[in-house]
């Protein structure tokens, strides 16, 4: 019995695993600059707040590109 | 001398405060109450409460779809005000027109695969997150965030999954061969891959249908079951599934006109390409109004997906319906 909720408990956190990927890989881009070709599983080196901020419409960000 | 009778007491008071007149009043609005209430509650008064919802239903879905059937009937390009009655002729271009097939076969393996395995993958996550299993409430949470996204961001998402270029899943295949697979570029494989992300996204509604159905089931039926030495098995055949039918029926009902009419995660993964590959009935509408200019045969073709849509619906209800009662 105990080896059973044990191993429905590792299924469960398995597929809550499976489940958040996508999310994982979305969180990585983000915070990534757009040139960075590194793979969408490495955590970035630094978070790059740039899309974040230009998403909120600051005028500093676009100076910067400019 | 005839002696006049002085007014009694009461009459005058009567008299003073027009008591009459305020009985006669109260009687007569007592009366018009009565009747409004009796007027409320008549066929002729229910039927003026839902004409605000039946004016906003022929405003915003009788209309168009009228106005859709009569478009279907012409060569009208969405644009310009010049157009002309053509009879059956965009529908008999259906007939001919070679994109179709595949496109119905498309609409239909993203209608009833997403259908199976939203409800076999939602049913089994159901059973195990109703048992008692450490961190449950977390689970359902995660498996429920998708449905909590745009599908169009959804589909995005993925693509940052599927695509050829850096994408997650190629990051992975690159570790065991020399070059990445195009996913979303194989005919074969692409719709596979947008249906599999339907049933993600929309695999928590099942979820938490059959969790509903599941924790509504009273345990005494368990407990004389086990009793009587039933196999787990032989639990979830004989009590947990008939009793879970109607669950079963609106989930199907739900997966299979939410799979059939499937747009955005198509829009976002493949456009509906290549060519029409991966086209379901509402992508190539929508193209054949945006991009081909040609809204006749795109009414036309609506038409025909409500239809679909429609008798596909209508049998599974009626069919599992019927399987409710045998069960």
């Amino acid at each position: 019995m105990k080896r059973a909720k044990a191993l429905y408990t590792l299924l469960g956190a398995l597929i809550g695993l499976i489940h958040i990927v996508p999310f994982y890989v979305l969180i990585t881009t983000s915070f990534k600059e757009e040139l960075d070709t590194s793979s969408k599983w490495v955590m970035p080196g630094y978070l790059f707040f740039g899309i974040t901020l230009r998403m909120h419409g600051s005028s500093q960000v676009w100076i910067e590109r400019l | 001398m005839n002696k006049v009778s002085p007014p009694s007491f009461l009459a005058l008071v009567k008299e003073r405060l027009n008591l009459e007149t305020l009985d006669r009043k109260i009687d007569e609005s007592r009366t018009a109450t009565l009747r409004l209430r009796r007027w409320r509650n008549s066929p002729s008064a229910m039927n003026l409460m839902y004409i605000p919802a039946f004016l906003l239903f022929v405003l915003f879905i009788y209309y168009p779809f009228i106005k859709g059937v009569m478009i279907s009937f012409t060569n009208w390009d969405g644009y310009s005000q010049m157009y002309r009655y053509i009879g059956l002729d965009n529908y008999k271009r259906m007939l001919s027109d070679h994109r179709i097939g595949t496109v119905i076969m498309n609409t239909l393996i993203y209608g009833v695969g997403s259908t199976i395995l939203q409800n076999i993958i939602g049913l089994a996550y159901a059973v195990l997150l109703n048992s008692y299993i450490r961190g449950k409430t977390l689970i359902r949470t995660i498996v429920y965030l998708p449905v909590i996204v745009s599908p169009l961001i959804m589909g995005y998402i993925w693509y940052f999954f599927f695509q050829f270029n850096g994408g997650a899943l190629n990051d992975i295949i690159l570790l065991f061969r020399d070059k990445p697979i195009n996913l979303l570029a194989d005919t074969e494989l692409n719709v596979w891959i947008i249906t599999l992300v339907n049933t993600y996204q929309f695999l928590g509604v099942a979820m938490i249908i059959f969790l509903a159905g599941l924790q509504s089931i009273s345990k005494e039926y368990y407990e004389a079951a086990e009793i009587d030495g039933a196999s787990g098995f032989s639990r979830f055949r004989n009590i947990t599934l008939p009793l879970l039918a109607p669950a079963i029926t609106i989930n199907v009902v739900l997966n299979l006109i939410g799979g059939l009419k499937l747009f955005d995660v198509i829009t976002a993964l493949t456009n509906g390409g290549p060519g029409y590959a991966s086209a379901s009935l509402s992508t190539m509408i929508y193209q054949l109004y945006f991009a081909h200019q040609d809204a006749g045969y795109a009414a036309a073709l609506g038409n025909f997906m409500f239809l679909l849509i429609s008798i596909i619906g209508l049998t599974s209800l009626y069919y599992l319906r019927r399987k409710e009662i045998s069960l």
